[in-house]
């Protein structure tokens, strides 16, 4: 199960995954194992040696003497991808969004051009620390959303895919 | 009285990277002096000399010292001219990779390629076989075209599990002070992230020859005001690695464990001031160390994490000092550096000063950026740190950032609360509610109770509202 979880105004994209008395519990590529126990009251949680006694009350977590508030939103049930609610497949686009905000100082492919999965489709300057953008696939690039030197939001689209294998030609 | 100017948009090349904003800015709050900082012009000579004419003091180095220092060519020669060991390698800048080849197959690989022109740990690559050479070779030119304006390279042999050690200097017009060592061992991609004061690795003997080549060697460079000398701690040797012509991120270390304010100092020293210590007079206690929060994701390969700090609460205590540019609130623009703030204790000696950071991380509170704490508190465990066996490579070497599984205690309590909601059912199936809603009307309630409670469905498990 995926959901979006906002913490006290800090949002995080949390997946929960049942195993076998438990939980595995992924956000933003951590990873906790978690027990939980719900009773009439409280829900009673042990991750490794630590325990947490909740009480979720409307859109508060008490935990300990601190009140949390809560917002969720986009519950899905399916299990997440590599890529992010991507359709997947031969002949399925898919758009590659950026994880941050950032400059684009360089679009190493264009409209039609062959690619191979993890091959550098922009650059984005963040931080100045230049991050690659991969793609996530094979296949052939459809469109490039973004110009060099532009300045983009995160989550913007940057460019998108249609995967299949690429011809050998 | 502190007043803001605003110098332009927020590009580097539109604000703090502008002269003419700069300067403009420094005339509009007549203002009489201009300290650089560290980054964007401190260590730009022709910005130097531009105060001079405009009648600003600049609270740095002289321009002729700082443009020696900044090539890095010819400060190796310089050291070389004064006696200082200096890391084999090439004085002259390679014209093409053939001539690299042969200069890497005489020094012995792996190699390190250097730019000319370039500092701050950008534009260096290493090549461990003469199959890589022509690519790093073309790749280092284009970084340090693109970093520094000049695509030259230099070599030098790569040398392996080094300490990084510097000598903070200060020079006035009489005399001058060097400091006690500081150890920048801890790096990512030549980025330190971790510094302390003194160097587990220096003994008394060590400590002076280094003072006093660091101090000779910038006085050799007709040098004044604050400067860091860096060398390599190699097999019980040290060589000349370069200068840098400013004050340093971590120089709050060096004034934890002496006392001496280098910032006062270096606006003395510009305004002719002079220096309020000598090198007699100078003491030293305890052990100091400092650690980077860089606004980065360790468990995304340090990914930039800029945006809105949401929560924020420092580490409080004695010995503990924290100098930090961010609150809850602000914004960590992708603009610039990551770095948010420095994370500093100074304790009685090293056992201390690791357990000191240790408890602070642990009391770091930071949220609505993902930071490198996390990465701090697995590295303050290694066993090889808490030795202080370092050396500039071990952070990819031991894999530290790659054994990562937790963001720490905040983020765990997200996870407790995540595990809550799933197992209290808060999020079947059906439950679609959005909990944010604080007024859910009367009816909706009801319907929720009742699935909940395993009912009827009162409202298609679809609806939304």
């Amino acid at each position: 199960m995926r959901f979006r979880l906002d913490v006290d105004g800090e949002r995080r994209e949390i997946e929960v995954e049942p195993t076998a008395g438990g939980f595995v519990i992924r956000i933003d590529g951590a990873t906790y194992r978690a027990r939980a126990r719900p009773d009439a009251e409280f829900v009673d949680v042990r991750i490794g040696a630590k325990h947490y006694r909740l009480r979720i009350q409307g859109n508060q977590a008490i935990l300990g003497d601190e009140v949390h508030r809560l917002r969720i939103a986009d519950i899905s049930e399916e299990p997440g991808g590599e890529i992010e609610g991507r359709p997947t497949g031969r002949g399925a686009v898919v758009e590659i969004r950026s994880p941050m905000p950032g400059r684009v100082v360089r679009v190493a492919v264009a409209a039609g051009s062959q690619v191979r999965r993890g091959q550098t489709l922009v650059i984005l300057e963040a931080m100045k620390m230049q991050n690659e953008i991969p793609a996530p696939g094979d296949g052939v690039v459809r469109q490039v959303a973004v110009a060099e030197g532009e300045t983009i939001t995160a989550d913007r689209v940057v460019a998108s895919i249609e995967l299949g294998a690429p011809s050998a030609s | 009285m502190d007043e803001t100017v605003a110098i332009g948009g927020p590009l580097p090349a539109d604000s703090y990277l502008n002269i003419a904003h700069v300067l403009q800015a420094a005339h509009d709050t007549r203002a009489d002096a201009i300290h650089p900082g560290y980054g964007f012009l401190s260590e730009n000579p022709t910005f130097a000399t531009r105060c001079a004419e405009e009648g600003l003091v600049f609270v740095g180095p002289p321009p002729d010292a700082m443009a020696l220092s900044g090539d890095k060519i010819a400060a190796r020669k310089s050291m070389a001219r004064l006696g200082v060991a200096v890391t084999t390698g090439v004085d002259r800048p390679l014209q093409s990779v053939e001539e690299a080849r042969v200069v890497a197959a005489e020094i012995g690989y792996p190699v390190l390629f250097k730019a000319t022109a370039g500092g701050g740990g950008i534009g260096m690559s290493r090549v461990d076989r003469p199959a890589e050479i022509a690519s790093a070779f073309e790749s280092a030119r284009s970084v340090a075209l693109a970093n520094f304006g000049n695509p030259d390279l230099f070599m030098e042999k790569y040398l392996r599990r080094a300490r990084h050690v510097e000598v903070q200097v200060l020079l006035d017009s009489r005399g001058g002070v060097g400091f006690v060592e500081r150890e920048c061992s801890v790096q990512r991609r030549h980025q330190k992230l971790v510094e302390e004061t003194p160097s587990p690795a220096v003994g008394r003997g060590l400590r002076a020859r280094l003072i006093d080549t660091a101090a000779r060697g910038l006085r050799g460079l007709g040098y004044r005001n604050a400067g860091t000398v860096e060398f390599l701690l190699h097999d019980g040797r040290y060589t000349f690695n370069e200068v840098n012509a400013r004050l340093q991120v971590e120089h709050p270390i060096t004034e934890m464990v002496t006392g001496v304010d280098l910032v006062r100092q270096q606006i003395r020293i510009a305004a002719g001031d002079g220096l309020e210590v000598s090198q007699t007079e100078l003491t030293r206690h305890g052990h100091a160390m400092e650690c980077r929060v860089n606004a980065e994701d360790p468990i995304r390969n340090f990914l930039p994490s800029p945006g809105r700090i949401v929560g924020y609460r420092e580490p409080t205590g004695s010995g503990v000092r924290i100098d930090s540019g961010v609150a809850a609130g602000s914004v960590v623009p992708p603009y610039y550096d990551p770095l948010i703030a420095k994370l500093i204790v100074h304790t009685r000696n090293r056992g201390q000063a690791i357990e000191r950071m240790r408890r602070s991380i642990e009391a770091y509170e930071i949220r609505g950026v993902q930071t490198n704490l996390p990465f701090h508190r697995e590295l303050l465990r290694r066993p090889e740190f808490v030795r202080g066996d370092l050396w500039t490579t071990m952070v990819a070497d031991l894999r530290i950032a790659a054994r990562l599984r937790s963001r720490g205690p905040w983020e765990e309590r997200v996870a407790a609360i995540a595990a809550a909601l799933v197992a209290g059912g808060r999020l079947a199936r059906g439950a679609t509610f959005p909990l944010e809603r604080a007024s859910v009307a009367k009816w909706a309630l009801a319907g929720r109770r009742e699935r909940l409670a395993g009912g009827g469905h009162a409202i298609s498990p679809r609806r939304r509202w």
